[in-house]
């Protein structure tokens, strides 16, 4: 008990030291706010039309569209379903008077744009997605009778996908199982909240950076600051002051991407509510082949921003307690972590892609969009559960080769 | 208690900046003297533990240091020669930080952290940051922080760098009053700081140790060897060569210099009674100004 309060104080003490650096307060706020402007103004800014046509905004406007989906797309988005959707606003659709390709205003009739094609268009947009590959797909190109119904061209669409990837056998064999567990028909229905916290995720980028700068000099100041002579002279200096010190950088590492959460995760859902939790990811896009709601996915999108923050936080406590100086631990945890982002992943080969998508900067990325698996003696491992293995096996070598380090330390 | 360094070495690239030092330390002040370079603040740290030996054993009580561990840690005081700070931390904090890393109980940091800060008048600033201290405020908060724990071995390296003469008397005093049962190393180019407490002196250079006695034991050896007498200007620039100075200083209108000479340098020159500063020089000639 004795033990555990000492522990507890140093780990009190070095929390203060973390965030006595104004570098560190600096990459902290900046984070924050990138990551609160990723989604207030989108908030504020937020709009519906009425079936009229007057613009709605806020609160009002996701009542409304809250609504609307209740009505008319909470359903199983089956291909009769699709195809009279699709149908029916082809219908209505001049061609002629859609020159840019993106002019529905001009090319529907006013009650039909308002009415029936605005309020759906986020959903015309997943369909078209489907059958068309591009960032602007024209939901009037689909031709059934060339293209297919939708979920006939989705698995399609994965085989085609198969074919380019270079699979092995076994790997092929994994994902054609897992699109067929995801046929569907998918469930349809309102999830803007849970849209909006998964692209809000995407900033986790920055607050896992802040969290390398912040710990890269947890050992390394200690040798700069000439305290390592007192502290390593000290009773509890090559022993508890180590696990304090790491027990702490982890609890930063931890509370940071925590703080981030519920800076974004609360006022979201508070805005949008939580419906769509339960709906399939298939609704994000039809192509992912993961059987998640979006309520597991956004979870396990959240579990691996804390991987991702603890093994920055390893990488850099471990630089630290071996590199005397904490600027070059700063830059190398910083170029390791952002060099990552800026590697032409898609260019290199197979083994390339696998090894480099295993980097910190990807795990809390959308990697539920890729192909990528691992093969072991015939077992095959998706990115989720590589990632983990191998993060967990890093934090387990990293963090007691730091407290070694550290404790071996001679003051020269 | 006593403290047994066994012929103990320390070589860093090729060189020995600790050569083959073997001595026994018991209660008291020890006084190690010594030229910058001459190994003191190495040996200082392999005592302290925070520097491995290339070879030889440091005991206490018969038992090896390394291997007695937080035992030994316990007993230590240490004060290096540049001692860190954190810039954010009140003094306070910071005393509590070091207090609770040396294993103290929290209502016991705070009752002999006010009593150090009392008595190196340092109490009123002990609840603001040390980014705002002066360089002798800080080097007071090395020497409570190194005091905390009351230890039984207490090891300070260059302690009165930055603090005032009054300062340095209070520390003196100190030290003086907490020595008669605890082992105390103090290594210093001041000599007056521990002229008159050390109860022994060690002297180093170029790693080794030159001699280890008391002080007067020590002085004795100069008695018959210090001479001052007046010089003018000319004659002291002819004086810098023929003697070694030890020093000379103003006195009236005339100048006065101090030499070392087995017999008498000048005509009015007169036998002065050694004192520790030229001990200091006596062993580092390449030190004395001429």
């Amino acid at each position: 008990m004795a033990n555990m309060k000492i522990i507890a104080r140093i780990i009190k003490f070095e929390l203060k030291k973390i965030l006595s650096s104004k570098l560190t307060i600096g990459a902290l706020i900046i984070s924050y706010l990138i990551l609160i402007y990723s989604f207030v103004p989108n908030i504020f800014k937020y709009t519906f039309y009425d079936d009229d046509g007057n613009l709605i905004k806020r609160k009002q406007a996701v009542n409304y569209e809250k609504e609307f989906y209740k009505e008319y797309l909470n359903q199983v988005q089956t291909d009769e379903r699709i195809r009279a959707n699709i149908e029916n606003l082809k219908e209505h659709y001049i061609v002629e008077n859609n020159k840019t390709g993106f002019e529905y205003d001009k090319a529907l009739p006013k009650d039909i744009y308002y009415e029936y094609y605005k309020p759906r268009e986020s959903y015309f947009h997943w369909l078209a997605q489907n059958f068309i590959s591009g960032p602007y797909p024209h939901i009037l190109m689909i031709e059934f009778d060339e293209l297919g119904d939708f979920y006939v061209h989705r698995q399609k669409n994965c085989e085609t996908w198969f074919d380019s990837m270079n699979l092995t056998s076994t790997e092929r064999e994994f994902w054609q199982q897992r699109a067929n567990i995801t046929k569907g028909p998918y469930q349809y229905g309102y999830y803007q909240g849970w849209n909006y916290i998964n692209d809000s995720l995407d900033i986790v980028v920055f607050l896992v950076l802040a969290i390398g700068i912040g710990i890269s000099g947890v050992f390394s100041e200690e040798h700069e600051t000439g305290m390592d002579a007192i502290l390593l002279s000290a009773r509890y200096g090559r022993t508890k002051l180590v696990t304090g010190k790491i027990t702490a950088s982890l609890i930063f590492a931890i509370v940071v991407v925590l703080v981030g959460l519920l800076l974004c995760v609360v006022p979201i859902l508070l805005f949008f509510g939580t419906e769509g939790w339960n709906l399939p990811i298939q609704v994000l896009d039809a192509k992912i082949l993961y059987n998640w709601t979006l309520l597991k996915t956004i979870g396990i999108r959240i579990f691996m921003s804390f991987l991702s923050a603890l093994a920055v936080a390893t990488i850099a406590l471990s630089l630290s307690s071996k590199i005397k100086k904490t600027t070059p631990v700063a830059v190398i945890v910083i170029l390791f972590y952002l060099g990552g982002l800026f590697i032409p992943v898609e260019r290199g080969n197979r083994i390339f892609q696998k090894i480099t998508r295993l980097l910190p900067a990807f795990l809390s990325g959308r990697q539920y969009y890729g192909l990528v698996t691992y093969s072991f003696f015939g077992k095959v491992l998706t990115f989720y559960h590589m990632a983990i293995a191998v993060y967990i096996l890093l934090i387990l070598i990293l963090l007691p080769l730091s407290m070694i380090f550290f404790k071996k330390h001679q003051v020269e | 208690m006593e403290l047994t360094l066994i012929n103990v070495n320390k070589v860093f690239a090729g060189k020995k900046a600790v050569n083959d030092v073997s001595l026994k330390i018991g209660y008291g002040i020890h006084g190690l003297l010594g030229a910058n370079g001459a190994g003191k603040t190495t040996l200082m740290k392999m005592i302290c533990g925070i520097l491995e030996p290339t070879s030889g054993e440091i005991m206490l009580n018969g038992q090896n240091t390394k291997k007695l561990g937080e035992e030994y840690l316990e007993l230590l005081g240490y004060l290096p020669q540049n001692s860190g700070y954190y810039p954010e931390f009140t003094g306070m904090e910071y005393v509590d930080f070091i207090g609770t890393v040396k294993g103290l109980p929290k209502g016991i940091i705070k009752k002999r952290a006010n009593e150090l800060f009392e008595l190196f008048q340092l109490f009123d600033m002990k609840n603001k940051k040390i980014k705002t201290y002066s360089g002798g405020m800080k080097q007071r908060l090395g020497l409570i922080q190194a005091m905390l724990n009351e230890p039984r071995i207490l090891i300070l390296d260059e302690p009165t760098a930055g603090l005032d003469p009054k300062q340095r008397l209070v520390f003196k005093n100190y030290l003086s009053h907490i020595s008669k049962d605890r082992i105390i190393i103090l290594s210093t180019h001041i000599t007056s700081d521990i002229q008159d407490i050390a109860d022994d002196i060690i002297i180093m250079k170029s790693g080794k140790i030159i001699c280890k006695s008391d002080e007067e034991t020590l002085l004795n050896q100069l008695i018959g060897k210090v001479w001052e007498f007046p010089v003018d200007d000319i004659e002291l620039l002819a004086n810098t060569e023929n003697f070694p100075v030890i020093r000379y200083y103003r006195n009236g209108n005339k100048t006065k210099v101090r030499v070392f000479s087995e017999t008498s340098p000048a005509e009015d020159a007169h036998l002065e009674e050694p004192n520790l500063e030229d001990l200091y020089l006596y062993y580092n000639p390449e030190q004395l100004q001429g």
